[in-house]
């Protein structure tokens, strides 16, 4: 039996955008797998299904049975790849994949296709990876998850001593100074946390990188659900202090979350832009290691935005202040000072992590390359 | 020969810097250069560097088995990266049809402190296998690994032989159309072993294999052709008998022979002759073979031992004889003796011979000479496996019995 020939007057129905209803008889589970990765595929991109030899190729290679692959017209037209160019099949086809030395970027449709294909592809193996990691992180513990906020409640205990016995003398804050702490902790630790997962996670998976061709995004993916994974747990911490303290929240605490994401992409931008001179260079990382304790302090995280001048420029030409003041100002829902500063940061932002994503992209073979593992 | 060829590797070449410094400084200009979206102008070799790679074509198609062979640190490897997309080629076109499957690293992933079963899920995920492929062979993948007993214990307990098994059970659930293999079947013990090898030759059936290894033997058995690499350079592609002769003529001038003769001792000739007392160089399956030793030992020892062994290409012992007890006579210090050996029972290949003459009664070596004479065997079918003897049989056509 020929599978092939079965799934391609499929393929012309959903092109057509018939109701799939109509042909679905007696489909094995394989090709209602098939029909269903079809269907959530844009019917534009069916008869150029991008594919990737370990994502999204799946249609090709195990729903058809050799006897029916062996006979496999060669494809044509380019589309996409990481490295090299990849060859669009139709179906029924197997996808090309070319590596020449040529510079990826020579081919920007196909850079920009081949990671959009791989940050879907990605998705699956983050989510396990990312469950991996929460699962063994705490299984050696006694105090397990309790851990994820034990660290910013003593250190915010610390500063609350220090500010009460006047030693750490900041100005008045709008909501309880515990409360102003533990909140800036949070952020800053979110922020931090972006800025230093890139790095240490290629590092971490360097024996997996040198032999195993995954999509890398993965990688990252995987270090942004424990940064948001980490925040969400700390934001209950969060909500019992305001019940606490009896801090009234606004309408605006449903925006926080955009604040908190800003904040969370300014770090995974900056961490991933350094992955590639990091990654061949360890000065990188150690700096990073000391800029991020300065930084710490730099930021009004311990003490409300100065005004006066020169002390104004710590939060003026800090891009992490106005997100981080932001994010505060729309937690507790006070009126926003630095909406100006967080929109051009957050657009600067966007622009900057799509180029270092791309430059990720392009360097991972080159750092492969020179890893030693 | 109408099988689409699904690897196609052409004029391939990897350069690697031996400097540690000058490497991450290459890397940074080769970074530079892709992210100014360079032309890829033809690589040269930059100061401290060489070719891993060089300049390396061969094509694979579907059903097809290609052995890369080569001594250590021939670029067999870094070949592979190469051809599962790891790393840039500096020169050339690799060109990967369809999807590609690479047991090369088992059980990537594993955290000692998850179960097995949590890490079954992460290692497939890890090769691109969906959790619903998973969920519908999670009990195949731990009955082949066997590991019933052990699938809710930490991973870190597992015995080491258990890891690779579990890794192995895994990432062969791909279905690739391209398969490489880097030096993973020898894995577990004999048992798992086997099973390695059936799930390996199912896999290969519908897909094109690379399969790197230095056991020859396995090479042989599975390889339609096999692709000699040398310092990074192809040095041979075709045949497998042949390719794999040529990989260990490779070792013919590097390895030497060792020869240790006690004082008052000394061994003057050993030749080979035939049935009619003729010199020699190649013998002849089936057929006699004379073997002539000359030799002056100790006059004290009056009942020396001479033993010969025949190592085969990969140095082992492949068939021995020894005097017996008393049966060689030492004349005032001569020993000269005649070794008829009929008919010789070899399968064809190339032997070394090695001699030792020792006192019987204190069991110590009088005249050693290990590997010193080289003698190829002909007269059998081309065969590379460990058999060393090969029976001349007899084969008839049966009739069928009545129970078939």
């Amino acid at each position: 039996m020929c599978l092939a020939t079965r799934v391609t007057p499929l393929l012309q129905v959903v092109q057509l955008r018939r109701p799939v209803g109509q042909v679905e008889i007696a489909l094995s589970g394989k090709q209602q797998d098939a029909v269903y990765r079809l269907l959530r595929h844009p019917a534009p991109a069916l008869s150029f299904i991008p594919l990737f030899p370990m994502s999204s190729n799946r249609l090709q290679t195990s729903q058809t049975t050799p006897s029916s692959r062996r006979h496999a017209p060669r494809p044509a037209a380019p589309v996409s790849s990481s490295l090299g160019q990849a060859t669009a099949v139709g179906p029924g086809l197997l996808a090309e994949v070319v590596y020449t030395p040529d510079s990826s970027l020579r081919r920007p449709t196909a850079l920009l296709t081949g990671m959009v294909r791989d940050l879907l592809a990605s998705r699956e193996l983050a989510w396990r990876l990312f469950v991996r990691d929460v699962q063994a992180m705490y299984r050696k513990s006694l105090l397990g998850y309790t851990w994820i906020l034990l660290t910013p409640v003593v250190t915010t205990l610390f500063f609350v001593f220090l500010h009460s016995r006047k030693i750490l003398n900041v100005g008045e804050t709008s909501i309880p100074y515990p409360a102003y702490v533990l909140v800036g902790m949070l952020l800053w630790e979110a922020f931090a946390g972006s800025l230093c997962a890139p790095l240490g996670r290629i590092r971490g998976a360097a024996s997996m990188l040198t032999k195993l061709r995954f999509p890398h995004e993965a990688l990252i993916l995987t270090s942004f659900y424990q940064v948001v994974f980490n925040l969400s747990i700390k934001m209950l911490l969060v909500a019992a202090v305001f019940v606490w303290f009896r801090i009234d929240v606004g309408v605006t605490l449903l925006l926080a979350p955009l604040a908190f994401l800003a904040l969370i992409a300014l770090g995974f931008t900056l961490g991933v832009i350094l992955v590639p001179i990091g990654q061949l260079y360890q000065d990188v990382g150690k700096t990073l290691g000391m800029v991020t304790r300065v930084w710490f302090f730099a930021t009004p995280v311990i003490y409300p935005p100065p005004a006066g001048w020169p002390a104004r420029l710590l939060s003026q030409y800090n891009p992490v202040s106005p997100l981080l003041i932001t994010a505060r100002e729309l937690l507790v829902g006070e009126p926003l000072t630095q909406w100006p500063a967080f929109l051009v940061v957050t657009a600067i932002t966007l622009v900057l992590g799509l180029a270092g994503w791309v430059v990720f992209r392009v360097s991972m073979p080159h750092l492969i390359a020179r890893m030693n593992a | 020969m109408d099988e689409q060829v699904l690897l196609q590797v052409e004029h391939v070449s990897k350069r690697f810097a031996r400097s540690l410094k000058r490497a991450l400084w290459y890397g940074v200009r080769d970074l530079a250069g892709e992210l100014l979206a360079h032309n890829g102008r033809p690589a040269e070799l930059r100061p401290s560097e060489f070719w891993a790679v060089d300049d390396v074509s061969f094509e694979v198609r579907r059903g097809e088995c290609l052995g890369l062979i080569g001594p250590n640190g021939a670029g067999k490897s870094t070949l592979l990266k190469l051809l599962s997309g790891l790393i840039k080629p500096d020169r050339g076109r690799i060109t990967v049809r369809g999807r590609v499957g690479a047991l090369i690293e088992l059980g990537a992933g594993f955290n000692p402190i998850l179960t097995g079963r949590e890490n079954i899920y992460v290692n497939a995920a890890i090769h691109g296998i969906r959790k619903r492929e998973i969920d519908r062979k999670f009990d195949e993948i731990i009955d082949f690994a066997e590991i019933d007993d052990f699938v809710d214990t930490p991973v870190q307990s597992y015995s080491s032989g258990m890891k690779v098994r579990l890794g192995f059970a895994v990432a062969t659930r791909m279905e690739p159309d391209v398969l490489l293999l880097d030096e993973v079947l020898a894995v577990g013990d004999v048992g798992f072993r086997s099973k390695c090898y059936n799930r390996v030759a199912e896999m290969a059936t519908s897909s094109a294999v690379v399969f790197v290894s230095h056991a020859m033997q396995h090479v042989h058995r599975y390889a339609g052709q096999v692709f000699l690499l040398h310092h990074g350079a192809s040095q041979f592609l075709g045949d497998t008998a042949e390719g794999i002769d040529r990989y260990y003529s490779l070792f013919d001038q590097t390895s030497c022979s060792t020869r240790v003769t006690k004082e008052g001792n000394e061994l003057h000739a050993l030749e080979f002759r035939d049935e009619r007392d003729r010199p020699i160089v190649e013998a002849v399956h089936g057929q006699p073979l004379r073997i002539k030793v000359e030799a002056t030992v100790d006059q004290r020892i009056s009942r020396p031992v001479v033993q010969l062994a025949f190592l085969n290409r990969e140095w082992q012992v492949a068939a021995i004889c020894i005097s017996e007890a008393g049966s060689i006579r030492n004349d005032d210090g001569h020993v000269c003796i005649a070794v008829d050996i009929n008919p010789l029972m070899l399968t064809a290949g190339d032997y070394k011979l090695s001699l030792v003459v020792f006192d019987e009664a204190v069991h110590t070596n009088l005249i050693w000479h290990h590997a010193a004479w080289d003698l190829k065997v002909t007269g059998t079918p081309r065969y590379c496996g460990p058999a060393a003897t090969y029976f001349d049989a007899a084969w008839t056509q049966t009739h069928r019995t009545a129970a078939a």
